[in-house]
């Protein structure tokens, strides 16, 4: 039930007082307000998040300062006219709502004679300031990453596109983190069933707490048990400015500096921001590396073992004689080999992950030194099998998006015990799955495969922006995502080549 | 959202088509009697424009599919499907023998026939039940990576044709023509689905021009195939085997020949193609039971064909079998069938399945790099009755400049083993040595004088090579008078025999590849029953091999 404010102070401090029992860091303040003290009033916030209200020159002291001064019959109509013109003072009717907006960092007014609360914003809870995107390095293009706070992540997009038609519905998940969510979509581009499915896929669980938008990606995404993301994960304000524009949708979270644009299709993962920024001869070849990559991080391995122990006809003698003369000595079969090397990487990687940054790199020699160098020396690997797992762990990192990258490092392992135990044919099999489960993958309707494949049926052929870029002048359309009237996303004026 | 209205475009119709239909052809089509030198090409020329016609037909017949038991009744119309589902539950037995019996023979030699039928069957059903949306996107994107395989493979073996071959063009009669044509027919069976399919496409009135297409497409690869065939084995010289494709694509090589062998990556492509035709089966099979309100038997039909499989796989079951079931049963009664019709196909609804993992027992059927020996040359000669083999095997410290702790491997060699066959030989070989032997790598074969004037035991060498796909038909063949001591150069620390007699064949100017002979130029003239071809003789100069002149 919710409950009312009332006209009596002392009402309304017993209540405050009874939930915010044991509630240390919630301070309530009460106060005599005006020339001869008459007015009582109650001042209740978070200590941290509204530290200053006393300084002259925060708002909320300015407002303070004033009452002060004024005289008590002045001051119930100084409020509810806001005659400060605080620009973020908002009348509160109830006690959950002043709960709320006192939780979400503001403080809140209680004035005795009147029956509303009066919330006014403060600098709200600590948080990081704007700092360069760490995930998302580009040599071309904005340093500005997204921070934790969901407000500032949303005014770095509207930074970039400064139209009303950039529309940011907001609401809260989590029955107790009461955690903000934000939609970012361009009004006339997003194409309005998208917008009513995750909407709906919003409203579709209750959940006590969102801490990150990693929860809401799980919650929302169509094929749960499917390693590859289907929402793409971004900390770049101009990447997400620049997918707003091609109509899709961007999913903001409080307390997460990570932006999730939906819908998301394979090619996606493989673009990096300043694909747009660079030549685009210089960009195909980039994207040209990237998918192969993709390609060598999953197969790469396990082709080696299908060569190795089943095919070795496929390589030139003088190789497979070296590769041959390599495993002299080496005491274990090369399927555990490789997965032992393969498993000393992926700990490398983990640990350099978790570790503070200048022992970082102290992880990576003492996996470089120790684990190849020295498994070599002590016949426990042969070199061949370091290069393979080298190279594989130079295309893993060559994958823009780490969310993508890592279904790719999960079904390499799948494919070194297929190419282990069955060759080629073990391979085909991997592939013939990997590509049925892709094909029948969607993220939001839009099929994963896109734009390779259902293009044509979506009456879309293609703007030349996937496996390799068309010259900018060039990419005269938007994708898929966008509504189908609103196609053409530049014109070249007449006169222009 | 846009994309879910179940249909599927033109292109992915027609990639489908191209993709599940175009492997299995390869192997098929150039096994059929009929389907020879300029009668096939005729021949696979007539099923084409029968087919052509047809495709007018299946678009019409699409209305008996879309609710057979209406338009039917409700007996009639489930014989009617369990009369198709029949032939595809036969074809999926087919396919399945077929994916076992090539793997074991190309791929993975010595495996476990069931293992690789219930992975095959398991991997073909996991993609074929959720609609054909989804069959339709996974062709899209497959599609081109399988077909530059396939096609730019083939394209490469243009080089290996022999014009001499290619201007036998073979007997041609009304009778063979017109028998060819009904051959062609039967195998273009599968087309006969695609009015099951076609109610679930874009706009299906116009999909004739898409399956016209495919099926011009088709039969373009299959007369290239034919060509090729023929172009490189000659007329006569390829009807014996059993996969003449697979064997003719053992002698492509790839420009710049940074890989040896590129034959697996075509065999791979076909595979996945037989894969993809297999999944669709399954598909066809939930589909067309579904229709007639039988969809709960759809994993059993799917399980009876994989169950069918291990059967017939454990009785040994000829494939020809099912090739004459389906020209002498199938391919009139389909034809017949045809001529009943009308009807559109009906939103399809998922059936998930999963079958159980079994890779539990497999154990890892390969052999390590290190537990192979490669022999570069080997020598043959018969002798009282007895072959005489001798294996060149390089020493591997020598050869890669690795200077790995000594082992056997790490010592050239050149070991002689004798048999009353050359079966028999390699098994000696096999009692007396520790690794697996590998000749995948061999480079070049010796023929020592007693084999060359015996040509019954020529021809049973030739035959024992032959059943070998690690063989591959373009190896250089000598003639040596004493081959013993030309091998017995392996073993005295200079380069590998194999090698060092392939380099002066392809580095020496004046000695051009040309005048060399493979192993296929000696199959083609055995197969053929021509003279065999002379060979260069190989003999030691100065502690050297050397190649002078010519044999015979």
């Amino acid at each position: 039930m919710d409950c009312k404010i009332s006209t009596h102070i002392e009402e309304n401090e017993t209540y405050v007082r009874s939930r915010l029992y044991n509630c240390d860091d919630c301070i309530i303040r009460p106060m005599i307000l005006g020339e001869e003290k008459k007015i009582r009033c109650l001042v209740v916030y978070i200590e941290v998040a509204v530290s200053n209200m006393m300084l002259e020159d925060s708002v909320i002291g300015k407002l303070v300062n004033h009452m002060w001064e004024m005289p008590a019959e002045e001051i119930l109509q100084f409020v509810k006219e806001n005659g400060m013109g605080i620009s973020d003072v908002q009348p509160l009717d109830t006690m959950d709502a002043a709960f709320a907006s006192m939780l979400a960092g503001n403080a809140v007014f209680f004035l005795d004679g009147y029956a509303r609360a009066i919330k006014v914003s403060s600098k709200g809870y600590p948080n990081l300031s704007v700092a360069e995107a760490s995930r998302e390095k580009v040599l071309r293009g904005s340093k500005e990453g997204f921070t934790d706070a969901v407000k500032t992540n949303s005014a770095l997009v509207r930074k970039r596109i400064r139209d009303t038609r950039l529309k940011v519905k907001q609401k809260t998940l989590g029955e107790r983190s009461q955690t903000l969510v934000q939609l970012l979509y361009m009004e006339d581009l997003v194409r309005p069933e998208l917008l009513q499915d995750i909407e709906e896929r919003l409203d579709s669980f209750v959940i006590d707490g969102v801490l990150d938008s990693g929860v809401i990606e799980q919650l929302t995404e169509e094929s749960w048990i499917s390693p590859f993301p289907q929402f793409q994960t971004t900390e770049r304000p101009d990447k997400c400015a620049s997918e707003i524009l091609n109509g899709r949708i961007l999913l903001l979270c409080d307390h997460s500096p990570i932006g999730m644009l939906l819908p998301a299709a394979f090619g996606d993962f493989l673009q990096v921001s300043e694909d747009h920024y660079n030549r685009f001869e210089i960009v195909s070849l980039q994207r040209l590396i990237r998918y192969a990559a993709v390609f060598f991080t999953m197969l790469f391995s396990g082709t080696y073992l299908a060569v190795t122990n089943f095919h070795t006809q496929v390589l030139p003698a003088s190789l497979i004689l070296s590769f041959s003369e390599a495993r002299q000595g080496v005491p274990f079969p090369s399927v555990l080999e490789i997965l032992f090397m393969e498993i000393a990487f992926e700990t490398i990687r983990e640990a350099g992950v978790r570790m503070p940054g200048p022992l970082g790199g102290t992880i990576g020699i003492v996996g470089g030194l120790i684990v190849g160098q020295a498994a070599v020396e002590a016949n426990l690997v042969s070199p061949i099998v370091v290069v393979v797992v080298a190279v594989t762990a130079l295309c893993s990192l060559a994958i823009p998006n780490e969310e993508f990258s890592a279904p790719f490092r999960l079904l390499k392992f799948g494919f070194i015990l297929l190419g282990g135990t069955l060759g080629v044919f073990g391979i085909l099999l991997g592939l013939y799955l990997t590509a049925s489960h892709l094909a029948g993958l969607k993220s939001f309707g839009i099929p994963y495969l896109t734009p390779f494949a259902a293009q044509t049926k979506a009456g879309y052929r293609g703007e030349g922006d996937s496996l390799i870029r068309a010259p900018f002048r060039f990419l005269t359309r938007r994708p898929l995502y966008a509504q189908g009237n609103q196609k053409v996303r530049l014109r070249m004026e007449k006169g222009e080549k | 959202m846009f994309a879910d209205n179940a249909q599927i475009s033109h292109r992915q119709l027609f990639r489908q088509i191209l993709l599940g239909l175009s492997g299995i052809y390869f192997l098929a089509v150039p096994v059929c009697g009929e389907l020879r030198g300029r009668q096939g090409i005729l021949s696979l020329l007539g099923g084409m424009v029968i087919y052509l016609f047809l495709c007018i037909y299946f678009i019409r017949f699409k209305t008996v599919f879309r609710s057979p038991l209406q338009y039917m009744g409700k007996t009639v119309g489930r014989i009617f499907i369990l009369l198709y589902l029949s032939w595809l539950w036969l074809a999926g037995v087919y396919l399945l023998l077929l994916i076992a019996r090539i793997t074991d023979r190309f791929l993975i030699e010595g495996s476990v026939p069931w293992v690789v039928i219930g992975l095959a069957g398991a991997a073909a059903y996991l993609g074929s039940h959720q609609g054909l949306e989804r069959r339709g996107r996974m062709a899209e994107v497959c599609f081109p990576f399988v077909m530059v395989i396939l096609v730019g493979m083939l394209l490469l073996g243009i080089l290996r044709m022999k014009p001499e071959y290619l201007r036998e063009i073979g007997p041609l009669s009304l009778k063979g023509w017109l028998k060819g044509t009904y051959e062609v027919c039967c195998l273009f069976l599968p087309f006969v689905f695609l009015p099951v399919t076609l109610g679930n496409v874009k706009k299906p009135g116009e999909t004739g021009r898409v399956m016209g297409s495919a099926v011009m497409i088709i039969t373009g690869l299959q007369i290239l195939g034919l060509l090729l065939l023929q172009g490189s084995f000659g007329l006569g010289g390829y009807e014996h085997k059993e996969y003449p494709m697979i064997d003719f694509m053992s002698g492509i090589h790839i420009p710049g020949d940074f890989l040896e062998r590129v034959d697996i990556f075509w065999l791979a492509a076909v595979l996945f193609s037989v894969l993809f035709a297999l999944g669709s089966i399954f598909f066809y099979n939930h589909e067309l039971l579904v229709r007639v309100k039988m969809e709960k038997t759809a994993w059993i039909a799917a399980g009876g064909i994989v169950f069918a499989a291990l059967v017939c796989e454990k009785e040994e079951v000829s494939l020809d079998l099912f090739l004459n079931v389906t020209v002498g049963i199938y391919g009139p009664l389909f034809l017949l069938l045809l001529l009943f019709g009308a009807g559109s196909a009906r939103k399809k609804k998922a059936l998930a399945a999963l079958l159980a993992l079994i890779f539990l027992p497999l154990t890892a059927c390969g052999v390590s790099l290190e537990n192979r020996v490669f022999p570069l040359a080997i020598s043959a000669d018969y002798q009282n009755g007895q072959y005489e083999l001798i294996y060149g095997i390089p020493g591997l410290t020598q050869i890669t400049g690795q200077d790995k702790k000594s082992t056997e491997n790490s010592q050239a060699q050149a070991v002689a083993y004798k048999g009353k066959a050359p079966k028999e030989a390699e098994e000696n070989f096999n009692k007396n040595q520790e690794n697996y032997l590998d000749m995948g790598h061999l480079k070049v074969l010796i023929l020592g004088e007693g084999i060359l004037q015996e040509k019954k035991a020529l021809e049973e060498l030739l035959q024992y090579l032959e059943e070998k796909p690690a063989v591959a038909g373009n190896l250089y063949v000598f003639a040596c008078d004493k081959p013993e001591e030309l091998m017995s150069l392996e073993s005295q620390n200079t380069d590998s025999v194999g090698e060092y007699l392939t380099g002066i064949l392809e580095n020496n100017l004046e000695g051009k590849p040309k005048d060399a002979v493979t192993l296929q130029d000696l199959y083609n003239a055995w197969h053929r029953e021509e003279e065999f071809p002379r060979l260069p003789i190989a003999e030691v100069v100065n502690k050297r091999p050397q190649i002078r002149q010519y044999s015979w």
